[in-house]
């Protein structure tokens, strides 16, 4: 199982009625890999991330995970698959952080059988790979952004699969906040083997903290491959229409954008 | 919320509560207009335990008061505990559903569209009746039904629900036939007040008949929500997560809203327009035992019974001889209480 | 003061319409003058049909909606669910019997003693199971559900139909008498009735004819009225009056008909007379104008009981004082 967490986006096209948002888009995603989709707002990140969760449904067989076209799964085959952490979490309800982590386990759990001590067990874990612990008794409506945050990614991961798909995990939080979690979201990878695809505005946490990343730009994709190939002020000119300088940083010799003005 | 700390004490709760209701729906049939002795009535019930039967002595009690507690007082009783229980099950399962605490049994157009079926028969006048319901029963869970479908049409885009489409295509459904309602109550003002106090709901003519037809509609739609309370709590998060989940949400969206609206028009037609119930006692218990409807489900089916057997009992005892539609009950004294616990909910999180 | 007056017009109201209305017009009423001895049948007496009085119990008895009752013995303890039954009980000189009532039933004063079971629509069953009623008597007043329910609950229940013809308060008279075992009675009540509106009829004809409209309800609640389908309507024609709502049917009227026609007389409720003069457009028809809007007790010309007669010299003498020196 551990080399599981191959997925493959094959020539996908996906429009909103009559709106192209997605056009041909080609990209892979490996185990062990936090892989970064950037773009402009309305570039098609979401959506794409969207597709790869079989949340939309493109018209023709364009999504493989391990070699498997997700349609031919069924939904809750493909949970164990693949986990969304989606960009707006706000629940109605007030859970406790232990139900909504449990909820994680429901492709796991027959309808009519109760949570099995196995489940317990990977809840618990979950909730120590994602530092919520101490959470667990707290009810969902109490705590802080960034906690709610860490949550939801405790609920992915008790679902046990090979692939977590973040849509903006950090965009709404403070900067310590946005760090240590996209430490957590990189440690899943590296230590753990996962999968990682994630969303992000900010780019230079996806230059610091993603292996490889895709820059989308009108529902195409303008250019993949490791930050320092993706992120030339060229590129970044060309598909956001500022004026930046780039630079590198000191410490993790990853490039680094400084913002000047915009076009 | 405190209330998570005492996850194990739910459980002994909760079967207190049951007992709770049990104590309560006997104290009810010690009560009402007729002056009958507390030890007679508990004569009476005890005689028609089985295996008693025929052994407690019931010389001195005449038929007519055994009439009164076996016929009026316990079908009436038992019809207030099945509609109070389907009601709050609705009502709780459509607020996860809608992930929206308004939510409520009448939602879709139900009640209006029981109400006007009702309106109709009244208006016409049919006279028979069908498997000892009223015409106008029937033609009330008619009207529910084909309200909830047309509402149900307008909302479908392919296989997926609208959410936001479905709420507003019920509340204008409502409107049309409260509209429609309020025209043939003008057309027939001599009909008006029959058909006033049938969207009033009362349980005054309740009976066997009565309780066997809405048991099924129960025991059937009940055990399906009780089925998916996990899915449900996970729907109540939110769709898209509930799908990368696992869970086929269109689907389990169909079969539970087909069990609301079934359970409504069968409540409905037997016992009218019931408001309240099913808004207020899911809220509230929502307040007590939390959002986890593995909890809160059961707490409102039991909640939900109580509350109907003690608003009944106050339309029986309050202005004898006069009874009071039950319906006016649940708002006049629910109304209050939800009210009182809502600011004590907004203290606590201020 | 208005808010009241309104009040209670509208609980007149409710007892005229409900009055007037035909619950589900199964029976065709002929318009022959004669109560109908074979609407009833008394198995004991099916060999002779000329036998009528001393009934002998036990009695068969089928209602307006086919309920057969058997009367093993005189009913004792009566619970008439409809104010013109209850005044035909009185009539009937068995006052005594009646044990309950509704709400709305208020002649004659002695009535009080009853208890009050509920009103048209609600009735306490329980009130009704424990005065251990021998037979309850229903109208079209009520409803279908509440009489099922009395019947599943054991209950004797004798349904009597009010139609819209005048003669429909023989009917009921004349079968209230027979499960009453008061058939004399009702018989000698049917006959001074009938004497009295053949001498109203006698005493107006070749008189003219003036136009007149009957107010049920008015203003902000809408206008109703007693159209020629109507049983009221028909005392309207035998009292020698023009009901200038004779050709619609229901109950609903308008204001600006009402001023197109423009009534010779009016005729209201004393609590509604008031208030009708002074509301605006009503104010200004003739009839208001030249002081020719009478008040009445719409009791008597609603219910179909046994002071319907009463109530059709009343009107006989507004629109024709004249007859009646």
């Amino acid at each position: 199982m551990e080399t599981q967490g191959l997925v493959e986006v094959k020539n996908l096209n996906y429009a909103y009625g009559e709106r192209k948002v997605l056009e041909d888009i080609c990209a892979t995603f490996r185990p062990g890999m936090v892989c970064g989709l950037l773009g402009p707002n309305g570039s098609g990140k979401t959506t794409l991330l969207k597709n790869m969760a079989a949340l939309l449904e493109a018209d023709k067989n364009t999504v493989y995970v391990n070699g498997m076209d997700i349609k031919t799964l069924a939904v809750s085959q493909l949970a164990k698959e693949i986990s969304v952490v989606p960009q707006n979490s706000y629940i109605e309800f007030d859970f406790s952080v232990f139900d909504i982590v449990m909820m994680g386990r429901t492709p796991y759990i027959r309808r009519f059988a109760q949570e099995s001590s196995t489940d317990v067990e990977i809840v618990q874990w979950a909730m120590k790979t994602a530092r919520i612990e101490h959470l667990a008794e707290r009810s969902i409506k109490s705590i802080s952004g960034g906690e709610l945050q860490r949550v939801i990614i405790a609920r992915a991961l008790a679902q046990k699969s090979n692939i977590i798909l973040l849509d903006e995990p950090v965009s709404q939080l403070d900067i310590s906040h946005q760090l240590s979690i996209m430490e957590t979201v990189r440690d899943l990878a590296h230590e753990h083997g996962l999968t990682i695809v994630v969303v992000l505005h900010d780019l230079n946490l996806a230059a610091e903290f993603c292996d490889t990343l895709y820059l989308l730009k009108d529902g195409e994709i303008v250019c993949g491959g490791v930050p320092k190939e993706v992120l030339t002020y060229e590129r970044i000119e060309q598909v956001y229409q500022i004026v930046c300088l780039v630079y590198e940083n000191p410490v993790s010799q990853k490039p680094h954008i400084i913002p000047v003005h915009s076009r | 919320m405190s209330s998570f700390g005492n996850r194990k004490f739910i459980k002994p709760v909760f079967i207190l509560s049951i007992l709770g209701v049990i104590l309560l729906a006997i104290t009810s049939l010690f009560l009402g207009t007729a002056n009958i002795r507390f030890p007679d009535v508990f004569r009476i019930l005890l005689s028609y335990l089985p295996g008693l039967k025929g052994r407690i002595p019931l010389d001195g009690i005449s038929d007519s008061t055994i009439s009164i507690v076996i016929k009026l007082r316990l079908p009436r009783v038992i019809l207030a505990l099945l509609s109070g229980a389907g009601l709050a099950a609705v009502g709780s399962t459509m607020q996860s559903l809608f992930r929206n605490p308004m939510a409520e049994p009448g939602l879709l157009g139900i009640s209006s569209g029981a109400g006007l079926g009702a309106t109709i028969a009244i208006v016409i006048g049919f006279g028979d009746s069908i498997f000892g319901l009223g015409t106008t029963a029937i033609a009330a869970f008619i009207g529910a039904l084909v309200t909830v479908l047309i509402v149900y049409n307008i909302s479908r885009t392919g296989s997926r629900l609208s959410q936001t489409v479905l709420i507003l295509a019920g509340i204008a459904i409502s409107f049309m036939n409260s509209a429609v309602i309020q025209l043939l109550m003008i057309f027939r003002r001599d009909r008006m007040d029959y058909i006033m106090m049938w969207t009033m709901g009362s349980f005054s003519t309740a009976g066997w008949n009565k309780i066997f037809i809405l048991l099924p509609f129960l025991v059937i739609g009940l055990t399906l929500i009780f089925i998916h309370t996990r899915h449900l709590n996970v729907i109540s998060t939110g769709e898209e997560t509930a799908k990368s989940l696992g869970i086929e949400v269109e689907r389990t969206k169909k079969i539970l809203l087909a069990v609301c609206s079934v359970v409504t028009a069968a409540t409905v037609a037997t016992s009218g327009i019931i408001g309240f119930v099913g808004l207020i006692i899911p809220h509230v218990l929502r307040l007590l035992v939390g959002s986890d409807q593995k909890s809160l489900m059961p707490f409102s089916v039991v909640g939900g019974a109580a509350f109907l057997v003690i608003c009944d009992t106050l339309a029986r005892i309050v202005a004898p001889p006069a009874e009071i539609p039950v319906g006016a009950i649940t708002a006049v004294f629910g109304s209050p209480f939800f009210i009182a616990l809502l600011i004590r909910s907004k203290r606590s999180v201020m | 003061m208005k808010k009241v007056l309104s009040l209670s017009l509208i609980l007149v109201l409710c007892v005229v319409i409900l009055t007037g209305c035909n619950y589900d017009g199964k029976i065709t009423q002929e318009n022959a003058p004669e109560p109908k001895p074979t609407s009833t049948s008394t198995p004991t007496s099916n060999s002779d049909p000329t036998i009528e009085e001393d009934l002998a119990y036990p009695m068969q008895f089928t209602d307006d909606r086919g309920n057969v009752t058997t009367f093993e013995k005189e009913p004792e303890r009566v619970i008439s669910l409809s104010p013109n039954i209850t005044e035909v009980i009185y009539a009937l000189g068995q006052g005594e019997k009646l044990v309950g009532r509704t709400a709305f039933c208020d002649y004659p004063q002695d009535v009080q003693s009853a208890v009050v079971v509920g009103d048209f629509i609600e009735w306490n069953f329980e009130t009704i199971l424990s005065l251990e009623p021998d037979v309850v008597f229903a109208s079209s007043l009520n409803t279908e559900e509440n009489e099922k329910k009395l019947k599943d609950l054991g209950i004797n229940i004798v349904y009597l139909t009010q139609t819209e013809s005048f003669d429909s308060a023989y009917e009921i008279i004349g079968m209230t008498g027979r499960v009453l075992n008061a058939e004399e009675e009702s018989k000698q009540i049917i006959e001074d009735m009938k004497q009295r509106v053949a001498a109203v009829v006698d005493a107006v004809k070749g008189a003219d004819r003036p136009s007149v409209y009957y107010v049920v309800g008015y203003g902000e609640y809408g206008d109703y009225t007693a159209t020629g389908e109507t049983f009221v309507a028909s005392l309207l024609d035998m009292a020698g009056g023009d009901n200038i709502a004779a050709d619609i049917t229901g109950w609903v009227y308008s204001l600006e008909k009402l001023m197109e026609e423009d009534p010779y007389f009016i005729l209201c409720s004393e609590e509604a007379k008031t208030a009708f003069q002074q509301t605006n457009g009503y104010k200004e028809l003739t009839a208001v104008k030249e002081g020719r809007i009478y008040a009445i007790d719409d009791n008597i010309i609603v219910r179909q009981g046994p002071r319907l007669a009463m109530g059709l010299e009343e009107i006989a003498k507004i629109l024709h004082p004249e007859c009646f020196d």
